[in-house]
């Protein structure tokens, strides 16, 4: 009797396992086989818009870790360093008055060349209500879904470029895929020679510019904007810049590594683009220096730039650092020699990419 | 499922870990690591009453894990289903009462579980080669989820566990 007992529990183990094992494969394998917009993942959207509330409310423990991780890096400084600290606060308070007389400048020229009026960009701002809930994807929820026009495709703008794609919405949130995501991939060209690739994002975090020519001189600096091939991102939004190339012109395997323009861990609010300005690509753009990280040494050729008008560049775009006179409303095309605006020469050979954009898993 | 306490215990368990997923794991993110609250629970429960684990929990917690989450869904409730079920057949076949040895179990098996979930990962078109994912997220998370399970077990041998497994008169984990 205990052995029937022990043998009809040890069965029916083996049946649930079973069921589990073909629910989890059933279930994997419709996910693989599906399209993006199949009933797994309808269902998957359903419940990330439905985790969205529980991930806001836990934005406050979030800044509460960063204030603990601050708190516990004062603790461990030592003497030298409060002497230094010290020495720095003497030349910052020095430095306050000009600041903020800069300051106020600078809040004058954000408002001129913030990237909804240099892009004619049309679009709904949306808070950072959540960040991913596991290793593998990068991405962030927004606090705008399908009831504000939100759809999935759609390009997503921080406070100083191009962050991502909106890969699916709920009805008051979306999930927005990082472009420093394995999986995502921009159609991008570099603005001063109009070189057409893509840009990656990967696990080690870092963005690369892949399927560029390899006869195109790129050079640290050089802009990086989205080309809007393959219709997977809005046209002429800034990514960022060249931060690194390793190897040289004519050679196939050389790896071009792309800043991002701007920390996404600091990131509070976004923008979903609806539509930009058709010449966007042609439009400069540079940041005042408090919101940039990419085009730093742009920011001080900004009001050098506006200063000094620019020379027609030889495919009439301008570099990002002419971008006073853009923001001015001038209209004028300034390649200039701003840092971030390519040291190169536009060849204006710019081989065509081939723009994957999103794909979906 | 019959209702009793360790089921209800493990309900509530389950509830927590899911809560915890959504809502601390994001913010205890170090570097590439997540923390998976969920991988935790299903290992440390099978281990801790690995006669009555079942596979309802794993395989619920790790669609939701896939679900909430957006990767593929299936792939954490499948890796979840195997590992625990092979955690508690082999936690019920090797115990010998001493601490190595869940120690060992639940080590062994939240590896495993981030192994096989970073395969399907990178097989459902992460765009990544295996040797990166290993290096960039399985490796970190699984060191993470094993400080977390070992954290978790104390306290679930206490909570899941009606009567501790052992002999008579063997010094338990309480």
């Amino acid at each position: 009797m205990a052995l029937n007992f022990q043998n009809n529990e040890a069965s029916s183990g083996r049946v649930s396992f079973i069921i589990a094992l073909a629910v989890s494969l059933v279930c994997l394998g419709v996910y693989a086989a599906e399209g993006a917009n199949g009933p797994i993942h309808r269902i998957q959207a359903i419940f990330e818009g439905m985790a969205a509330p529980l991930q806001q409310a836990s934005a406050p423990l979030g800044a509460a870790v960063e204030e603990a991780e601050q708190g516990g890096e004062d603790q461990k400084a030592d003497e030298g360093t409060l002497a230094a600290l010290r020495e720095q606060n003497e030349q910052l308070t020095q430095q306050l008055t000009t600041a903020e007389e800069q300051r106020l400048e600078n809040e004058r020229l954000r408002n001129l060349l913030n990237l909804r009026d240099t892009y004619e960009i049309q679009g709904v701002a949306a808070r950072v209500i959540g960040r991913s809930t596991d290793a593998w994807n990068q991405d962030i929820t927004l606090d705008a879904g399908s009831n504000q026009g939100v759809e999935s495709g759609l390009t997503v703008m921080g406070p100083t470029g191009v962050i991502g794609q909106v890969i699916s919405t709920a009805a008051n949130s979306c999930r927005v895929r990082l472009l420093t995501d394995p999986q995502s991939g921009a159609a991008a060209m570099v603005q001063s020679s109009r070189a057409e690739g893509i840009v990656r994002g990967s696990l080690d975090g870092l963005l690369y510019l892949e399927n560029i020519s390899a006869d195109v001189n790129i050079q640290v600096g050089d802009v990086v904007l989205t080309s809007g091939l393959g219709g997977s991102y809005t046209r002429g939004l800034l990514i960022g810049t060249v931060a690194r190339v390793e190897g040289s012109a004519g050679n196939d395997s050389r790896r071009i590594v792309v800043a991002p323009n701007g920390s996404v861990e600091l990131l509070q609010e976004a923008l979903v683009v609806f539509s930009a300005a058709s010449d966007a690509a042609d439009r400069a753009v540079t940041f005042s220096s408090g919101d940039s990280a990419g085009t730093g040494e742009g920011d001080s050729a900004a009001a050098d730039g506006a200063a000094e008008g620019g020379d027609a560049g030889p495919d009439g775009a301008p570099g990002a650092s002419d971008a006073g006179s853009a923001a001015a409303g001038s209209g004028e095309d300034s390649s200039g020699e701003g840092a971030a605006g390519g040291a190169s020469e536009g060849d204006g050979s710019g081989d065509a990419g081939d723009g994957d954009g999103e794909g979906g898993r | 499922m019959e209702i009793t306490r360790e089921n209800i215990a493990a309900i509530i368990g389950a509830v927590v870990a899911v809560v915890l997923q959504i809502t601390v794991a994001p913010a205890m993110a170090l570097f590439a690591a997540v923390p998976n609250f969920i991988v935790a629970f299903c290992i440390v429960r099978a281990v801790a009453t690995p006669y009555q684990a079942g596979f309802f929990i794993p395989l619920v917690l790790g669609l939701v894990f896939d679900l909430v989450g957006g990767g593929p869904v299936g792939a954490m409730a499948l890796g979840l289903v195997l590992v625990t079920f092979a955690a508690s057949r082999l936690y019920a076949a090797l115990n010998n009462d001493t601490l190595f040895m869940p120690v060992a179990v639940i080590l062994a098996s939240t590896m495993l579980v981030e192994v096989l979930y970073g395969l399907v990962v990178v097989a459902c078109g992460a765009g990544v080669s295996f040797g990166d994912a290993f290096l960039y997220r399985v490796l970190p998370c699984m060191l993470y989820d094993c400080v977390i399970g070992l954290l978790f077990y104390p306290l679930a041998v206490r909570v899941l566990v009606e009567k501790p497994l052992g002999q008579p008169g063997t010094p338990v984990l309480r």
